[in-house]
């Protein structure tokens, strides 16, 4: 998935840039970029380190505001105030809005977020655009984001005196292999390299696995194997995963993951605080933008209240005439999120079942990110592990990034003397690969969950008589029909030689490597004939660009089912 | 046949390098054979996938002339705690992650399969009986119970089988 034309450019220049530091390898710094906070680690040779900006602070709101010419992002810039970043001018909320389409249940949440959201409901991009000088203007979440990325690059680069070029991002695990290339581009836009993609949790999971290590090393004891469960909710996501763990290897037995998080709630008390709320904030004037963002304020600060008191009181001047004024208990809350509990609890419940382990086997349950204050939140994942207590050996907020910097030193080839960064993560896939098959069926061939590296290899055959071509149409997600899950991008295979249907054998093979690149090989075999009919294909993943819905349409409406396949397997069955 | 309720598991880690078929030449060989799919000759190859779902220990079996003990590099009575302890010691060798590594995926995988085979008392059972058993009497049998279940396609994977189990 890395760019290459631009990863090319990148190595060439640190080659010659780097000459002194040549004998070793360029270290990674880990970047965990929150949907509302975002901060920066690196392995300093004995442990990990936070990166604080010119205001001394850790975490980092991530924003960019948009003024005159020259736009700024969170890192450095001072705002005077917190409405400022609520006045129209200021992008937030990258991570919820990057590489969805306009039909996206996440975009239409985005619509009450202080700047434009415009959706065509088409399945295309939706228009996102800031206010600069009484003018909206356009802009993509990829943009947004590298403005970002290059102020971070920025900050690290003067701290740690060199060039930086390589980062561990951490990301969401619903995370679509189309939307890790919109992050992939983001972060060549601002001329950094993606060693890896480190979903969220698992990055927490190699933080614990060191500090296991360390408590190992300390007893002398033998190291016997720790299956902790880590829950992960911030803003946008939230994301579960079970490892198993031991002398400092961590292995994700099972991930899950969805786009709920934070915003969620706040949206949703902000709903119920003002029923009427998108209907009054539907003309998205400056005037409205001011008042959606006084009243995402008073609610945030509500929310952030009632994680240690039973209720607050809320108190909104909307000046068009309407006020808010009244007390929001914890009940209350907890019933009008009623919905997002019941999905965080599923979330939980259906990874500890995916990585087969017995609730009891379960040593730590871990509980990081913003969200993971909220006492029902922590109730529910302690009630769904059987605990009494979270894991409290790690920083909620700092877990992500602290485990993509140790996972940065890691995979830059770094070692330690003493044995801290003796550490590997084995990830897996967290969402099924498969292709179209039998009508309109999704056939996995790589099942989710399955460990990385992976290669699997399926066979298919002809759905017609003397049929010549077939369509290879790659999917992502768990749904059994295709429509349910992502395209990735499709091809076709050619040549086949003109025989009853269900002779020629299409074998299609999907190899996903340990930096998680997906390449798909297709080729023709005839019964009887050991060479393949043609050449095999190898095909990079994904090829979509934008609208990826509409190409599926597009090739249903130009071939129909001329050009299906069906899986071999199931012939043989009957 | 090799119960594992027979072992003892406080024993440590046992590597058996010197075992015949884990010798360099063999082992890179199988590497270089799985390694290349596109150039390789690919109909043995997808012809004996094709069993994958329906008989599954076999197949790992017949595809890898390798003993899955001698891949994990463990003696063929270790306990699940020595085969857990050992795959973990060699994926921080030879996972492509790993500091040290100079080995490409399709090693790790190989282990990894062994390990998803050997940590499962239910398929390490039967995985023990396949190897337990005669050479002949074990083709014999695989060849007649695959071929009730499917159509010609068995004839020619079955010498192919041969020919591959042949060269180990």
């Amino acid at each position: 998935m890395a760019e290459q034309a631009y990863t090319v450019a990148s190595d060439s220049e640190t080659t010659g840039e780097d000459k002194p530091t040549t004998p070793y390898p360029e270290l990674a710094i880990g970047i965990d970029i929150g949907t509302s906070q975002c901060c920066v680690a690196v392995w300093n040779g004995s442990e990990v380190e936070l990166l604080k900006n010119t205001r001394n602070q850790k975490m980092m709101r991530s924003y960019v505001t948009f003024k005159d010419e020259i736009p700024t992002g969170g890192v450095s810039a001072h705002l005077s105030h917190e409405h400022e970043m609520f006045s129209g001018s200021a992008i937030f909320n990258m991570k919820r809005l990057i590489g969805r389409t306009d039909t996206d249940p996440v975009i239409h949440a985005s619509k009450t977020l202080p700047f434009l959201v415009q959706t065509l409901n088409i399945g295309v991009r939706p228009f996102i655009a800031a206010l600069v000088n009484d003018v909206w203007r356009s802009t993509t979440p990829e943009e947004v984001l590298a403005v970002f990325l290059v102020e971070l690059r920025a900050m690290a680069e003067v701290q740690l005196k060199r060039v930086i070029r390589n980062v561990v991002l951490t990301i969401p695990v619903s995370f679509s292999r189309f939307q890790l290339t919109r992050i992939e581009r983001a972060c060549a836009m601002a001329g950094l390299h993606v060693l890896r993609l480190m979903p969220e949790p698992t990055a927490a999971a190699l933080l614990y696995a060191q500090q296991q290590q360390q408590v190992v090393h300390d007893n002398m004891g033998s190291g016997s194997e720790k299956i902790a469960l880590i829950f992960n909710m911030g803003a946008g996501y939230c994301d579960v995963c079970v490892t198993a763990t031991a002398g400092g290897v961590s292995q994700i037995k099972a991930l899950s993951g969805g786009s709920i998080g934070g915003e969620d709630i706040l949206q949703n008390v902000m709903h119920h605080l003002l029923p009427n709320l998108d209907c009054l904030f539907s003309s998205h004037g400056p005037n409205e933008i001011k008042l959606m963002g006084l009243l995402r304020i008073a609610t945030q600060d509500a929310i952030h209240e009632l994680s240690s008191q039973d209720s607050v009181r809320v108190e909104v001047d909307l000046k068009n005439g309407s006020k808010i004024n009244r007390v929001l208990g914890r009940a209350e809350f907890e019933e009008i999120n009623r919905e997002v509990f019941r999905k965080c609890e599923n979330l939980v419940m259906q990874c500890i079942n995916d990585a087969k382990v017995n609730v009891e086997d379960i040593s730590d349950a871990i509980l990081v990110g913003g969200c993971s204050n909220i006492p029902k939140v922590r109730s529910l994942v302690l009630g769904s592990c059987k605990k009494e207590e979270p894991y409290l050996g790690m920083d909620p907020l700092e877990a992500a990034v602290c485990g993509a910097a140790l996972e940065g030193a890691v995979a830059s080839g770094i070692s330690d003397p003493l044995g801290s960064l003796d550490l590997l993560t084995i990830q897996a896939i967290p969402l099924s690969l498969g292709i179209c098959a039998d009508g309109n069926s999704f056939v996995p061939i790589i099942n989710r969950n399955t460990t990385m590296p992976a290669r699997k290899e399926l066979s298919f055959t002809t759905a017609r008589e003397n049929q010549t071509e077939a369509l290879i149409a790659v999917y992502e997600g768990e749904g059994t029909k295709v429509e349910e899950n992502h395209l990735l991008g499709y091809f076709k295979v050619i040549g086949i030689p003109p025989a009853p249907k269900g002779s020629p054998e299409i074998s299609v093979c999907m190899d996903i490597d340990a930096s998680n690149v997906l390449r798909v090989f297709a080729g023709v075999l005839m019964p009887g004939v050991r060479q393949p009919v043609q050449p095999f294909l190898e095909v990079k993943m994904p090829t979509v660009d934008d609208g990826h819905g509409w190409c599926a349409e597009a090739l249903l409406k130009m071939y129909g089912s001329t050009l299906d396949l069906c899986t071999l397997q199931k012939k043989m069955l009957q | 046949m090799l119960g594992i309720g027979t072992l003892s598991t406080g024993n440590s880690l046992q590597l058996s390098p010197e075992s015949p078929l884990s010798s360099p030449s063999c082992r890179t060989t199988n590497y270089q054979r799985s390694m290349s799919f596109p150039s390789r000759n690919p109909k043995r190859f997808t012809v004996i996938h094709a069993f994958a779902e329906t008989i599954p220990k076999v197949n790992v079996l017949n595809k890898k002339p390798a003993n899955l003990y001698e891949i994990l590099r463990v003696k063929e009575t270790a306990s699940p705690v020595e085969i857990k302890t050992a795959y973990r010691s060699l994926a921080k060798r030879i996972h492509p992650d790993a500091a040290t590594s100079e080995s490409d995926s399709r090693d790790f995988m190989e282990i990894h399969k062994a390990y998803t085979t050997l940590s499962d008392p239910t398929a390490r059972a039967r995985y023990d009986l396949s190897i337990g058993a005669a050479g002949i009497r074990r083709f014999g049998n695989r060849s007649s119970s695959s071929s009730s279940s499917s159509g010609g396609f068995v004839g020619q994977t079955q010498t192919r089988r041969w020919e591959t189990d042949q060269c180990w």
